[in-house]
C-alpha cells in the first residue's frame, strides 16, 4: 500500500510540476489577451489546475487542493468571460501558482502550508471585478444527496454547478471503489482519474475513509472515490467512459428540481459544521456489499482529510525522473541487441583465430558503441526551452518592481543541451536575465528621452554553433560604460589609476566578471551585492562553458554563454608529469609555450622565488606540475612531508610580501630555510637538466598561470569519471577518465592546482611596469616582431604586418629566375631575403627556417626570418640616421642589442616595383590635387608616414602637434582636403583637434583620419564621437592610401564635382 | 565490541561465508555477501594528495575503483607488489572500493555464535577494524570490520 502510495505520490509531483512548468506563460498569455480571452488557453490551465486539485484531493493533500480549487474559481470566471483577467488577478494567480509549486515539491509538508493569504488574495481579486449575482451564487453553497436520500455532498459552491451546466454539462455523482473497479481491472487509480478529466470535469471529490477499515486489518476492504463531475456526455456513456456499472453514476438534476438545493445562508466552515460532521463514520460500508454502500454522507471540510494524508505523506520520495521518448529506447533496445549478437560473433571469431574474422566483428562493435553512445547521450538531451519558459515571469515581475517595461523575447527554445547542463544552467541565466532588466533597460521616462521604444527589449536566443551551444541574452538599454567600470575598479582599489588607463575597451567591460565587482550602482535586492557576475562566471567555467560581454552605450548589451553540449565527454589535451599522464581540459588552455634548453635562463626569471615566465611583455606565474602533485614525495616518510608543508607556506608569505613592507624575516631561520636551500638548488638544476620546458598557459576564472609539465601527448575526447569518496580533498583533480590504453588517468583542476599552490596573480602593477622602459618615458611603442637573420643580427617588423608565421623546411625553397619562391598551399609564395636587398649578413645554412608572411597590395609575400627571437613593445623614438636604407627604417635598441627595423614595403616595392604601380588610376591622380595635413608627434612616424605620402604622390603638411595643426589649417594657403592625425600627442591631441575641425563651419566637411599604433574598441568609439572618420593603423600605407583615397573622393563627390 | 557481535547476530542468519585472505600474517575475513570480485588489477594510477590508506585507482570495466592499501589501513608497512597480491572489491555504499591484500585463502563457513568479541589489539591492528574473531582448526581468523576500514582514511590523511 505505501508503495503505490508512494509512486502515486512521485507520480502526482511529476506531473504538477510540469503543468506548473507551464503554467506561468500561459497565465502571461492570458493576462496579455485582457478581454480577447483565448478560451482554448484559459481551458488547458483550467483543466491543468483542476486534474491537479482532483488528484490533490485524492491524495489528501488539502492545502493544495484547497488552493488550487481557488484558483480554478478564478479561471472559471475567466472562462466563462464573466472576468476580464487583470493584473491583479493574474497577479495572484501567478502568486498561488508559486505557493503551489512549493507545496508541491515539498509535499510531505504541504499540508502545514497556510494558504489563507492567498486564498484571500484571490477572492479579493474577484471581489471587485464579479457581478453581485456571480458573487453570490459563488458563495453559495449547496449540498448533493443521491437518489437514495443519502448527502453525497455538501457545500458545494453553486457557481460551479451553475456554470458548468451553462457550458450543457450535466452535473453526475460517481462512486467508485478503488478496489473493485480501478485495481480489480488492471487500471491505476490516476489512470481512473485520467479518464474523468478526458470525458467531463471534476467538481469535486473526496476519498471516504469509510471502507479502509483501521490499520490493523493487512489490506482496506473498499476504497470509495467520490467525485462530482459535470460531463457532456449521458449517463450510461459516461459509465461506460469510466468503466464503471451504470448504477454508481447518478445524474444529479438541474438547479430547478428537488435534488439539490441551496444550502441557505453561507455556513462559515467552523466548528459547527466539523462537529457534526466529524464523528460519523461508516456504518457497514464492507466487503459483502462495497458498491451498494453508499458512503456516509461527509462533510467536505478540511478536517475530514488527514486520515489519507497521514497515510501517504510520511513515506513519500520524490525521485528524479527522466521521460525518455519511446523513439530513443527503441534504439536503444535494437542496438543492445545488436551489441549481443557482435559479442557472440566475437566469441566465436576469438575461437577460431581467424584474423580477418575479428577485424570485422570490432568494425561492427565499434560502429554499434558509438551509436548506443549516441543514442544513450540522445536520452539526456532536453529542450532549453524549460529553462526558458521561466524568464517570461522574471521578466515581467522584475520589470513591474522597478517600474519599467520590458518585453522578452525567446527564440530557440528546441534547442537541446544535456540534462545535468539545462539543470545547472538556470541560475546563471536567472541571473544574467535579471542584471538585463535591472542595468540594461532604462526606466520608461529615460527611454522616451533617448527616443528609444518605451518598451525594452529582451532577447534570449539560443542556437548552435560549432558544436556548441550559444544562449545571447541581449537587451536594447543603456550599455555598460567602460570608462564608468574602471573607474569603480580604482575606487575599490583593484586597479591603479594607470592600469585602469591601460584597460582597452574590451576589458574594461571585462571588468565586471572581477570578484566583488557589482555592476549595479546602487545596491537593490534585485541585483547582487558585490557577488555577481563574477559568481555567474565561475559557475558557467564549472560546466565547461564561457560567457563574453559585447556591449555599445546607449544601445544594449549582449551576454553571450557558450555551452558544450554534453558534460560527459570533454576535449582534454594529454599531458605527461613524472611517471603518469593526466587531462587537461581544453577550455582551460590558451596557448602551449615551449622555451628552448638554452632559453629557459633567458625566459624564466625569479620574482621572490616564484617561477615566472617573460611572455610578450606580461610576467606569468609558473607552476610545476610535479611539484603541485607532489608526485614524488608521497611516499615519504612523515618528516619529510612536514618539512614540505612548511616550504609551501614559506613561499606563499614571500610572495605576499611587497618590497616595500618587507618584514625580517624570524622564521626563516628554522631549519625549512635550510631545506628551501636545498630545494632552490634542486630547481636550478631542473632548470637547466631538464631542457626544454613545456609551458601550458592555462586559464580560469580570474587565474592566469603556465604550468609545467614533463611532456604534451595528443588531444583526446575523454570520458569524465567520478572519483571514490576517498579523494574528496584532491582539490587539484577534477576527476578521472579512462584512456585508450585501458589504464586511468586523472584529469587536473587548474583552479584547484592554483588554490593549492596558493597563487596569488601578479596584480597587472607587475605586468604593468613590465612593459619596457618605453612605457616610463612616455613614449608610445610599438609592438614588433624580433628576429635574426645571421644570429648577430637583429631585426623588427611590426606585428601589425604579419599575417601569419610559417615554419618551412629550405628544400621547398625554390630559386626560380633570381626569385626565391616557396611551393605553398598549391600556389608559389614569393619570398624576400634580407641578405639580397640590405646590408646584412647571409643567413647561416639550415634544414629549416621561418617565413613571415605579409600581405602587400593584395599580394602574399614572405620575409625569410631564420630564427624568431621574439615580441617586444619597444619605443618608437626611433634613430631614423645611421642604419637608413632602402628596406631599413631605422634602429632602435633593445635590451643592448641594437635592432634594424625592416620596411617590408620599401623591400617589395625594391624587388617588386610592378606590385605597387597597379594603385595609380584617374581617380587617385584626381586626389593627388589636395594636400593632406599630417599631424604626428613622434619624429620616426611623422618622417615614415611624411616620406611614404610623398612618394604616393601626395602633398604632405607636417606638423607635430594639435595645436600646430589647427594654426597651420587657419592660415594655410594650400588646399588641404585631409587631416591624417596621431591622437596621443602634447598640447592638443587628436580628438581636440578632430572636435576644433568639425565644431569649424569651415572645415567640418573635412575628412580626419586617425592613425594609431593601438587602436581599441574604445579608443575607436571616443574617436568617432569626436568626428573622427577612420581610424587606420600607423604604419599599414596600404589600408591608409585606400582610406585616404576614399575619403579624398568622398569629399569631392560631396563638394559637387 | 559486543555490540558489534550482535549487529551481525541481528540479521538472523546462522551460518556466515567469509571471503579470507593473508594481511601478513594474520588471516581475516569479510562478509562474502560485501565482496564485489577479486582480481590482479595491482597496476594502479597513483592520486596526488590522496591519502596515505590509498594506493590508486584502476579502471574497473568503466568504472573508476579507488584501491586502498589495507596494510597502511591496519597500521602496517605499505603493500610491496609480488604475484600473490590481489585486490578485494568490496560494494560499499553505491561506490567499489578495492582492498589491496597480501595473498587470498579460502571461503570459510562460521556459524554465528561462535564468533567471539576481538581483544583491543591484535599483532598490533587496531581493535577498531575488528568486527570479532573465529576460531579455524589451526588459526584465527579475524573478521575485518569493513565499514571502519573504509572511514579510516579520514584520520590516516597527509593533512594532519
Amino acid at each position: 500500500m505505501s508503495n503505490d502510495n508512494a509512486e502515486l505520490f512521485a507520480s502526482f509531483v511529476e506531473e504538477a510540476n510540469e503543468f506548473l512548468a507551464d503554467v506561468e506563460n500561459d497565465f502571461l498569455s492570458i493576462e496579455e489577451a485582457g478581454e480577447q480571452v483565448d478560451k482554448e488557453l484559459v481551458n488547458k490551465v483550467f483543466r491543468g489546475i483542476h486534474s491537479m486539485k482532483g488528484s490533490a484531493g485524492f491524495l489528501g493533500l488539502t492545502s493544495i487542493g484547497t488552493l488550487a480549487h481557488e484558483m480554478e474559481n478564478v479561471l472559471n470566471l475567466i472562462r466563462g468571460g464573466e472576468l476580464v483577467p487583470s493584473s491583479g488577478i493574474i497577479d495572484s494567480l501567478l502568486k498561488g501558482a508559486d505557493v503551489l509549486r512549493t507545496m508541491v515539491n515539498h509535499i510531505d509538508t504541504s499540508n502545514d502550508v497556510d494558504v489563507s493569504g492567498n486564498i484571500k488574495n484571490l477572492k479579493a481579486a474577484l471581489s471587485g471585478k464579479t457581478t453581485e449575482e456571480v458573487k453570490e451564487s459563488l458563495n453559495r453553497d449547496v449540498d448533493i444527496s443521491l437518489p437514495n436520500g443519502s448527502l453525497a455532498f455538501v457545500m458545494l459552491k453553486e457557481m460551479e454547478l451553475v456554470l458548468r451546466q451553462r457550458q450543457g454539462c450535466h452535473i453526475y455523482v460517481a462512486e467508485v471503489d478503488f478496489f473493485a473497479d480501478v485495481h480489480a481491472k488492471g487500471s491505476t487509480p490516476m489512470e481512473f482519474l485520467q479518464n474523468v478529466y478526458q470525458y467531463g470535469e471534476l467538481i469535486d471529490s473526496y476519498l471516504s475513509t469509510a471502507g479502509i477499515g483501521d490499520l490493523s486489518s493487512d489490506l482496506p476492504a473498499s476504497m470509495m472515490f467520490m467525485i462530482v463531475l459535470g460531463s457532456k456526455l449521458n449517463q450510461e456513456e459516461l459509465a461506460d467512459a469510466l468503466k464503471l456499472p451504470v448504477d454508481q453514476v447518478h445524474h444529479i438534476a438541474t438547479p430547478e428540481q428537488t435534488l439539490w438545493e441551496s444550502s441557505g445562508p453561507i455556513v462559515p466552515q467552523g466548528q459547527n459544521n466539523q462537529e457534526s460532521a466529524g464523528p460519523e463514520t461508516a456504518p457497514e460500508s464492507s466487503e459483502s456489499q462495497p458498491h451498494q454502500g453508499i458512503p456516509n454522507t461527509r462533510p467536505k471540510t478540511e478536517s475530514d482529510r488527514p486520515a489519507t494524508q497521514a497515510e501517504g505523506a510520511g513515506t513519500t520520495q520524490v525521485q528524479t525522473s527522466l521521460r525518455v521518448n519511446v523513439k530513443v529506447l527503441d534504439t536503444l533496445m535494437n542496438l543492445a541487441g545488436e551489441l549481443v549478437l557482435g559479442r557472440n560473433q566475437l566469441l566465436q571469431e576469438a575461437d577460431s583465430r581467424d584474423q580477418r574474422g575479428i577485424e570485422s566483428v570490432a568494425a561492427r562493435i565499434d560502429q554499434i558503441t558509438s551509436e548506443l553512445q549516441e543514442a544513450i547521450m540522445q536520452t539526456r538531451m532536453q529542450p532549453i526551452g524549460t529553462v526558458f519558459n521561466k524568464f517570461p515571469r522574471v521578466v515581467r515581475d522584475l520589470s513591474s518592481k522597478l517600474g519599467k517595461q520590458s518585453e522578452l523575447i525567446i527564440e530557440g527554445k528546441d534547442v537541446e543541451m544535456d540534462k545535468t547542463i539545462i539543470e545547472a544552467i538556470g541560475d546563471p541565466l536567472t541571473h544574467l536575465v535579471r542584471n538585463s532588466i535591472d542595468h540594461g533597460i532604462e526606466t520608461p521616462d529615460i527611454r522616451t528621452a533617448c527616443g528609444k521604444n518605451i518598451v525594452g527589449k529582451v532577447v534570449l536566443r539560443a542556437y548552435h554553433q560549432a558544436g556548441k551551444v550559444n544562449i545571447a541574452i541581449s537587451d536594447d538599454g543603456a550599455g555598460i560604460d567602460g570608462s564608468r567600470l574602471k573607474e569603480k575598479a580604482v575606487e575599490k582599489g583593484l586597479l591603479t589609476q594607470d592600469q585602469a588607463g591601460e584597460l582597452n575597451h574590451r576589458d574594461a567591460i571585462r571588468l565586471i566578471f572581477h570578484p566583488g565587482f557589482s555592476m549595479a550602482q546602487k545596491v537593490t535586492d534585485v541585483s547582487g551585492r558585490g557577488v555577481g557576475m563574477d559568481v555567474v562566471k565561475t559557475n558557467i567555467e564549472r560546466l565547461g562553458g564561457t560567457v563574453d560581454i559585447e556591449t555599445e552605450i546607449g544601445v544594449g548589451t549582449t551576454i553571450i554563454v557558450k555551452m558544450p553540449l554534453t558534460l560527459a565527454i570533454i576535449p582534454s589535451l594529454i599531458v605527461r608529469c613524472g611517471e603518469d599522464k593526466f587531462a587537461l581540459p581544453q577550455v582551460n588552455i590558451n596557448e602551449l609555450v615551449r622555451i628552448k634548453a638554452s632559453e629557459v635562463s633567458r625566459k624564466i626569471e625569479r620574482l621572490k622565488k616564484a617561477e615566472v615566465l617573460r611572455l610578450r611583455g606580461t610576467l606569468l606565474p609558473l607552476v610545476r606540475l610535479s611539484k603541485a602533485l607532489e608526485t614524488q614525495s608521497r611516499f615519504h616518510d612523515s618528516v619529510a612531508r612536514e618539512l614540505k608543508e612548511n616550504k609551501r607556506v614559506n613561499i606563499a608569505d614571500r610572495r605576499k610580501e611587497s618590497p616595500a613592507d618587507r618584514i625580517p624575516e624570524v622564521d626563516e631561520a628554522t631549519p625549512s630555510e635550510h631545506i628551501d636551500n636545498q630545494r632552490e638548488g634542486t630547481d636550478r638544476r631542473e632548470n637547466t637538466a631538464a631542457g626544454a620546458l613545456n609551458i601550458i598557459v592555462v586559464e580560469t576564472g580570474h587565474f592566469r598561470y603556465g604550468l609545467i609539465v614533463d611532456e604534451l601527448y595528443d588531444s583526446k575526447e575523454i570520458v569524465v569519471k567520478p572519483l571514490g569518496r576517498h579523494m574528496k580533498d584532491c582539490h587539484c583533480l577534477a576527476g578521472a577518465t579512462i584512456l585508450g590504453d585501458g589504464r586511468v588517468s586523472l584529469i587536473l583542476d587548474i583552479a584547484g592546482i592554483a588554490g593549492h599552490m596558493k597563487l596569488i596573480m601578479p596584480e597587472t602593477d607587475e605586468s604593468g611596469t613590465d612593459k619596457s622602459n618605453a612605457a616610463l618615458q612616455g613614449d608610445e611603442t610599438q609592438s614588433m616582431l624580433i628576429f635574426t637573420n645571421d644570429p648577430k643580427e637583429y631585426f623588427g617588423v611590426p606585428t601589425e604586418f604579419v599575417s601569419r608565421i610559417e615554419r618551412i623546411r629550405t628544400e621547398q625553397i625554390d630559386s626560380v629566375g633570381g626569385q626565391e619562391v616557396l611551393q605553398y598551399r598549391g600556389a608559389s609564395l614569393p619570398l624576400l631575403n634580407l641578405e639580397s636587398q640590405i646590408k646584412a649578413r647571409c643567413r647561416p645554412q639550415m634544414s629549416s627556417v621561418y617565413v613571415v608572411v605579409f600581405k602587400i597590395s593584395r599580394i602574399e609575400v614572405g620575409l625569410i626570418a631564420p630564427y624568431l627571437v621574439d615580441i617586444s613593445e619597444i619605443s618608437t623614438n626611433i634613430d631614423t640616421k645611421t642604419f637608413r636604407e632602402s628596406g631599413v627604417v631605422g634602429s632602435t635598441i633593445l635590451n643592448d642589442k641594437t635592432v634594424r627595423l625592416v620596411d617590408v614595403f620599401e623591400l617589395a616595392e625594391a624587388t617588386h616595383p610592378e606590385w605597387f604601380s597597379q594603385n595609380e588610376t584617374e581617380e587617385t591622380k584626381k586626389n593627388k590635387e589636395k594636400t593632406i595635413l599630417l599631424v604626428e608627434d613622434s619624429s620616426f612616424f611623422r618622417q615614415q608616414m611624411s616620406n611614404f605620402l610623398q612618394t604616393e604622390g601626395y602633398e604632405v603638411l607636417a606638423c607635430e602637434d594639435g595645436v600646430i595643426a589647427w594654426n597651420t589649417l587657419r592660415e594655410s594657403r594650400h588646399d588641404i582636403g585631409l587631416v591624417v592625425t596621431d591622437i596621443e600627442m602634447p598640447k592638443m591631441n587628436g580628438l581636440e583637434l578632430a572636435r576644433k575641425i568639425k565644431a569649424d563651419p569651415a572645415f567640418s566637411g573635412l575628412p580626419v583620419i586617425a592613425v594609431t599604433s593601438l587602436a581599441g574598441e574604445d579608443d575607436i568609439e571616443r574617436g568617432r564621437q569626436a568626428g573622427i572618420d577612420d581610424y587606420q593603423v600607423k604604419l599599414d600605407r596600404e589600408q591608409l592610401l585606400i582610406s585616404i583615397n576614399r575619403h579624398l573622393k568622398q569629399t569631392r563627390i560631396s563638394m559637387g564635382s | 565490541m559486543t555490540n558489534k557481535i550482535d549487529s551481525i547476530k541481528e540479521t538472523g542468519l546462522e551460518e556466515f561465508e567469509f571471503t579470507t585472505f593473508y594481511v601478513g600474517d594474520l588471516l581475516m575475513g569479510v562478509d562474502i555477501q560485501q565482496v564485489q570480485e577479486i582480481n590482479r588489477q595491482l597496476d594502479t594510477t597513483e592520486v596526488p594528495h590522496a591519502p596515505e590508506c590509498v594506493r590508486g585507482i584502476v579502471n574497473l570495466r568503466g568504472e573508476v575503483v579507488t584501491v586502498l592499501d589495507l596494510r597502511v589501513i591496519l597500521g602496517l608497512d605499505a603493500t610491496e607488489i609480488n604475484d600473490k597480491n590481489r585486490n578485494v572489491i568490496i560494494k560499499a555504499d553505491g561506490e567499489n572500493i578495492g582492498l589491496m591484500i597480501d595473498r587470498i585463502a579460502d571461503v570459510v563457513y562460521a556459524r554465528l555464535r561462535e564468533i567471539e568479541p576481538a581483544p583491543a589489539n591484535i599483532s598490533g591492528v587496531d581493535g577498531r577494524f575488528i568486527k570479532g574473531v573465529y576460531k579455524l582448526d589451526s588459526e584465527l581468523l579475524v573478521i575485518l570490520d569493513i565499514d571502519e576500514v573504509i572511514k579510516a582514511d579520514k584520520r590516516e590523511g597527509p593533512e594532519m
